[in-house]
């Protein structure tokens, strides 16, 4: 008779059932809470952040941190005053404003064009070279010379970080075009959809996981770009306060600034994923398996 | 995961491969054209022509200058590079193998990835002081990323099978490591390092344009505030040729050390 | 099997000279399978792969296992092997039990697994290299199993040069390389051609015969279990057991030719209704 206990969690590795990914386990290992937790692998994640914090607020309870590393409760209510008492967060919103500018630009024009270059082949030619030549250059470093023209403002700013945002969103609409099954343009073809309905109906939609990938770099590149050219231009923001806070010492807010900037980022990024998911569920049904 | 790589260099067919060729020098030309034709229209010192740059460029380089700074910069930027790459190599193998650290590590890496690390420089800083290993550190944190995801999702994706041959064998660990992890996903590493590498140039500059005294990215600032854009232009020009030239070492490498392969498109 | 004096001796699990050892040692069957059980999970779906197997296979014959798809015999030849575990039950191998994949049981898989990084020559000369054997006499014997799979002269070819057959050729050359007590087969020749299948068919009835080595050869391929076995263990659908064995008594050597014969016919017709049954008698089919 089978005992049941001994029956893992597991796929099999072969044949018609196996699925990627499979782990095989000696008997010893099978059962038990130990097991679960590290399929399921946020919880085990959760124990060692939980471990680590908790560690690093020990040994700021006990006073052995340097004087530069506060504790995670001064952290946090470090954040909590200075958002309350309007700093940071009107910091927040001048560094958001700016860097959405920026990545709408960048990334919209990313994307519009990446995609017109993965359709017209002649556009392609023109522009990938440009593009290929150009993406290697950190762009950070063509703020000083804009800045000489435009001035350390805003518009300055928001130059930059379009300039960066703009190669990912590009590059990765362009790779979105490139994998798009030939039966699918063939079938728009056979039923003689025009090249705008193919475009919007077929391309599109094809290309938008890829295409969504840039985005999401992007964005992230966003963030980057606006705490640099804020630190190096001291224009307001969330940049110049943390710049700022340690020049002058103010461990408490510098702390708090960068916290805040770290959340902003984070939440931006599950926000588009939470977007980009609901468009593109039928590709999710269509993978299989972890990745 | 987030992993930027760049699309394949083909059209469609029916553009032959001399006439983009041909195309691409044309635009890139016209690009170059245009940008003269602004500069020569404004007539504002700000804006530089083409040959003042690049001849600003060719003195930099013949006194050294240029040299001098690019040593301090790239040295700085390869040795955190070189550090991400060990240790992101052999996280990404380890969480890959290992379904314990693998649990325990993954989510909180996938979860930090979108934050901006170079939020953190400041506590660098402090930690490291100003010299040269805070930016090291920052480099090494920021490119640990893609070259350990990369790394995760190569051993991955190599096929099981082929790891049951080893194992079959009576390989060990290291065997395994050498002769089979590190070989399958050699594809994945090196595109991991192609992500990594503008990373690198990135924060090399913006630690330098935040409050150094050496390297390009000071090079660029000090030319800005004294008001010569032919110089700090003449600086850019040259970190994107040092960029191109890092990139096409990549991919070349690749298409050496991956030469079972074929067609690898990067 | 030949076995060059230049090689070290194998590990003392598994010294492949034959007539070495007691009479009780060659008495007893080289590979023992006792009820032999495997269940999956999925969430609370239970999916029951083999339910009391039981089999033995005596050192030099030729068993085929066969079964229709997706009865559980490749998950057989894989808990055999060590790359899967039993739920419960044991496996002995000389008497010892085994759970992890180890040299004296060589495993060829359905799709060629060669690395692609290196050469013909290298790969088989790598399980080798792994115990230690110096490369030259490593390449040495590797090309002398090159021989003996009739692809001598593509050395230094990789793989991704080679046609589909010529690579499980190599395969087999390669799991030879460790010298194993038992070669485990799971369909190697499923993805090849008709033509080729034959070909390898024959090929691998002649490596057989002059290595003189135990094979356990999974097919659901009526044709290639009769010519090649000398003895067939015929699975149910899932739940996977052992339904019935059948000693052939077709004699050796075989050339093609006794494809055709009336006798293999006979053997074909009465396995064909076996199979039948056991897949009509299945009403879960394939995929969970």
């Amino acid at each position: 008779m089978i005992d049941e206990s001994r029956v893992a969690n597991e796929q099999p590795t072969v044949g018609e059932w196996a699925s990627a990914g499979t782990q095989v386990l000696p008997p010893e290992q099978r059962h038990g809470v130990l097991e679960r937790m590290v399929t399921a692998r946020w919880p085990v994640a959760l124990v060692v952040a939980g471990c680590l914090v908790g560690a690093w607020q020990l040994m700021g309870a006990l006073g052995r941190l340097p004087v530069y590393v506060l504790s995670p409760a001064e952290v946090v209510s470090a954040v909590w005053s200075y958002l309350t008492d309007g700093t940071l967060s009107e910091a927040a919103v001048v560094s958001l404003r700016r860097l959405a500018v920026g990545f709408a630009i960048g990334a919209g024009l990313g994307v519009t064009l990446g995609l017109l270059a993965g359709v017209v082949p002649l556009f392609h030619a023109v522009i990938d070279p440009l593009v290929s030549f150009t993406f290697p250059l950190p762009k950070i470093a063509l703020f000083p010379p804009i800045a000489l023209w435009l001035g350390f403002s805003d518009r300055a700013i928001w130059l930059v970080i379009a300039l960066a945002c703009f190669y990912p969103s590009f590059i990765n609409a362009v790779a979105g075009t490139r994998g798009i099954d030939r039966h699918h343009l063939w079938v728009a073809g056979n039923l003689t959809a025009g090249h705008w309905r193919t475009f919007w109906q077929v391309v599109f939609p094809a290309a938008l996981p890829r295409l969504l990938v840039g985005v999401r770099i992007s964005l992230a590149l966003s963030f980057v770009m606006v705490f640099a050219t804020e630190a190096i231009s001291s224009r307001p923001g969330l940049g110049s306060v943390i710049v700022e806070s340690y020049q002058f010492l103010r461990y408490d807010r510098m702390y708090a600034a960068i916290a805040v900037l770290a959340v902003l980022g984070l939440i931006a990024d599950r926000l588009l994923v939470w977007i980009a998911r609901s468009g593109t569920r039928g590709h999710d049904i269509a993978a299989v398996g972890r990745g | 995961m987030l992993v930027g790589s760049l699309a394949p260099s083909s059209s469609k067919e029916w553009v032959p491969a001399l006439g983009r060729l041909a195309l691409g020098a044309l635009s890139v030309t016209a690009a170059f054209v245009a940008w003269e034709l602004a500069s020569r229209a404004s007539g504002s010192p700000l804006m530089p022509s083409i040959g003042s740059i690049v001849g600003r460029l060719a003195d930099d380089v013949d006194s050294g200058l240029i040299w001098f700074h690019a040593r301090i910069t790239l040295g700085r930027g390869l040795t955190g590079f070189a550090l991400a790459t060990v240790a992101g190599i052999t996280l990404g193998v380890l969480m890959a193998r290992n379904r314990w650290i693998d649990a325990a590590i993954e989510p909180l890496l996938a979860a930090t990835y979108p934050i901006p690390k170079l939020a953190l420089y400041p506590v660098f800083l402090f930690t490291f002081g100003i010299g040269p290993a805070s930016k090291i550190a920052i480099v090494a944190l920021e490119c640990l990323y893609p070259i350990a995801y990369n790394t995760y999702q190569g051993v991955r994706s190599i096929d099981r099978q082929l790891v049951h041959v080893a194992e079959n064998a009576g390989a060990g660990r290291l065997r395994k490591f050498r002769d089979v992890f590190l070989p399958g996903a050699l594809p994945s590493i090196l595109a991991g390092i192609r992500t990594a590498m503008p990373i690198m140039l990135v924060l090399i500059v913006v630690t330098e344009l935040l409050g150094e005294s050496r390297g390009l990215g000071f090079l660029i600032r000090f030319a800005g505030s004294n008001f010569e854009p032919d110089g700090a232009l003449a600086v850019v020009l040259f970190l994107g040729i040092i960029g191109f030239i890092f990139d096409r070492l990549i991919v070349v490498a690749t298409r050496l050390l991956v030469f079972w392969e074929r067609g690898v498109r990067l | 099997m030949t076995q060059p004096a230049s090689l070290p001796a194998q590990s003392d699990d598994h010294s492949t000279t034959a007539g070495s050892g007691s009479a009780e040692e060659t008495d007893r069957p080289l590979v023992r399978i006792r009820g032999l059980d495997k269940v999956f999970r999925r969430g609370s779906n239970l999916n029951h792969a083999l339910s009391a197997v039981e089999l033995e296979v005596s050192e030099g014959e030729f068993l085929t296992i066969l079964g229709p798809s997706g009865c559980g015999k490749s998950t057989l030849l894989h808990i055999i092997g060590g790359f899967e575990t039993a739920t419960s039950g044991t496996v002995e191998v000389r008497g010892r039990p085994i759970s992890k994949p180890g040299r004296d049981r060589g495993m060829v898989f359905q799709q060629p697994t060669l690395f692609p990084w290196r050469t013909i020559v290298g790969n088989i000369a790598w399980p080798l290299e792994v115990v230690g054997v110096p490369r030259r006499a490593a390449r040495a014997r590797a090309r002398e199993l090159l021989e003996l799979v009739n692809l001598s002269g593509f050395d230094d070819s990789y793989p991704a040069e080679l046609s589909g057959g010529m690579r499980q050729r190599a395969c087999i050359a390669r799991t030879l390389a460790h010298e194993p007590a038992v070669l485990l087969m799971d369909e190697p020749f499923g993805a090849l051609d008709a033509q080729t299948r034959e070909v390898m068919q024959e090929e691998l009835n002649r490596i057989w015969q002059d290595a003189g080595i135990t094979v356990i050869f999974v097919t659901h391929d009526i044709h290639e279990a009769v010519f090649l076995g000398d003895r067939i263990a015929v699975m149910s659908a899932r739940p996977g057991r052992i339904v019935d064995i059948v000693d052939i008594d077709l004699t050796r050597p075989r050339a093609i030719e006794v494809k055709k014969s009336p006798e293999l016919l006979a053997y074909h017709n009465r396995f064909w209704d076996l199979l039948r049954d056991q897949v009509h008698g299945s009403d879960t089919g394939s995929r969970p």
